[in-house]
């Protein structure tokens, strides 16, 4: 080091006259070598390989986005028809499947391998019977959504779907072992199977 | 033959070495620490304090995940949408709001997958099924697909400014399905539940309430922790860029002008190349200038 500072002042004298020294205005080149921490590897982001594939990609994500905004308006919109809407409509609905709601009655049974239950909303009653399998809080009392069709006045179901609302209420603690089993405070045979 | 060129014409401008802390702080390290022990508090509180729900028995404990879990999905898109008006904004406009942007639409993606998957498992318990397309479900398979696609275009475009043009773009989409989304169990009939708790009167009381509140707290700390962090990343990212470059830009420098440098003082980090070997002495070259001038 020392030895390079006494040879220093000697051998910058002819170096002064370059134009490299004397064209730089100060204090422009104040970055350097003296901050660079690290040299890396290749940036971090970069393009898609090519104009193709971006074209390609963008194509598949926009018609994966169209079917999934077409499918789910459509089904959305209208995802119910409550029970005295549906037998309103049932004319139109003739045999199209779509999805009703109504509130479950006590006449839960077993038919076979079919649920056969009646549903009410606004005073207009339908005769279900459904070969889907509810969830375990399925019982008199809670409503349901069910998909399916008219078949003559009966509405022929293949899924049941149980709505709950957004009123939470804490179980009793002396009932909290029952309650904690949905299903075991259900009325025997509400459950399919069980 | 061109003459080789000198420091002056290629330096970029330099990056400040604080432009953001390069590790976690005191008050992050606070953040994380909170989330971490009101996260363990709602676990306690909801799988062994508080008491199992009269319709859906011990299903409720799902309550005090996925609600507060889908809300912090809609604020970290709020805050994705906020970065990018910033951005948009011309008299605002700086990196700093698109940090805040992309950090939101990640965040904001993470936390929407968990809605989703959270929300079918509960799904499965109560109604009976994984997936139904009503307009709650279907709106928030929506946000997450736009969520992808807003980071998979941040990946796809190259020029830093068109990417924060585009993706502002998408993100003021993103927000504006956010809203439908909050407002579809009210606008149209769903087989999803409508709010609990953000409503006059919240239709739940005691440990159930106290619960849920615990639950939107810590998740809520959670997502500022994550937020934090990822925008610092975002910050340090784009340094590394930066640093990248002049990394590039130096160690070509050193082949068009093999000179001494660093002579006379010790340069405060490693050298990204070993220096030549002096021919014209320690206070020529690119190096020379930048001690001249300090």
């Amino acid at each position: 080091m020392s030895a390079a500072q006494a040879q220093a002042p000697a051998a910058t004298q002819p170096a002064a006259t370059q134009p490299e020294g004397a064209a730089a205005p100060p204090g422009a080149g104040s970055t350097g070598g003296e901050h660079i921490p690290f040299v890396h590897g290749p940036r971090r982001r970069r393009p898609l390989a090519s104009k193709r594939q971006k074209v390609v990609a963008g194509a598949i994500v926009l018609a994966a986005l169209s079917l999934l905004v077409f499918k789910g308006l459509t089904d959305a919109m209208n995802y119910y028809l409550t029970a005295n809407q549906a037998v309103a409509q049932r004319a139109f609905l003739a045999n199209k499947d779509f999805r009703i709601q109504g509130t479950v009655l006590d006449d839960v049974r077993q038919a076979g391998t079919a649920l056969d239950f009646t549903i009410a909303s606004h005073g207009v009653e339908v005769h279900v019977v459904s070969t889907g399998s509810p969830s375990a809080l399925f019982k008199p009392g809670i409503p349901v959504v069910l998909a399916g069709h008219w078949q003559g006045d009966i509405f022929s179901s293949y899924q049941i779907m149980v709505q709950h609302g957004s009123n939470y209420v804490e179980a009793p603690a002396h009932h909290a072992t029952a309650a904690g089993r949905p299903g075991a405070a259900n009325p025997a045979g509400a459950r399919r199977g069980s | 033959m061109s003459p080789p060129r000198t420091p002056a014409e290629v330096s970029p401008p330099r990056i400040p070495a604080t432009v953001l802390p390069a590790r976690s702080t005191p008050l992050t390290r606070g953040l994380g620490l909170s989330a971490l022990v009101t996260l363990g508090l709602t676990t306690w509180w909801g799988l062994w304090v508080s008491p199992p729900d009269v319709t859906q028995g011990q299903f409720v404990r799902m309550l005090y995940v996925h609600p507060a879990v889908a809300t912090m999905c809609y604020a970290a898109f709020a805050l994705c949408a906020l970065g990018s008006l910033g951005w948009l904004w011309p008299r605002l406009r700086s990196p700093r709001w698109d940090r805040l942007a992309v950090a939101g639409a990640e965040v904001g993606a993470v936390f929407c997958l968990a809605t989703l998957v959270t929300g079918s498992i509960w799904g499965r318990a109560t109604w009976g099924v994984w997936w139904t397309w009503d307009a709650r479900l279907t709106l928030t398979a929506i946000l997450f697909a736009l969520s992808l696609g807003y980071l998979a275009l941040r990946r796809a475009i190259d020029n830093p400014h068109s990417r924060s043009m585009v993706s502002s773009m998408v993100a003021m989409l993103m927000v504006l399905t956010v809203v439908v989304d909050h407002y579809a169990t009210q606008w149209w009939v769903t087989l999803h539940q409508n709010t609990t708790l953000f409503k006059p009167s919240p239709t739940i009381h005691g440990w159930q309430l106290v619960t849920m509140g615990m639950s939107f707290v810590a998740f809520g700390l959670l997502t500022a922790w994550l937020m934090v962090h990822r925008y610092r990343l975002e910050g340090l990212e784009e340094r590394y860029d930066n640093e990248g470059l002049n990394a590039a830009l130096a160690a070509r420098r050193s082949e068009v002008a093999p000179a001494g440098s660093g002579g006379l003082r010790p340069a405060p980090g490693p050298q990204p190349v070993a220096p030549a070997p002096s021919r014209q002495g320690a206070l020529s070259g690119p190096g020379a200038r930048e001690v001249a001038t300090r």
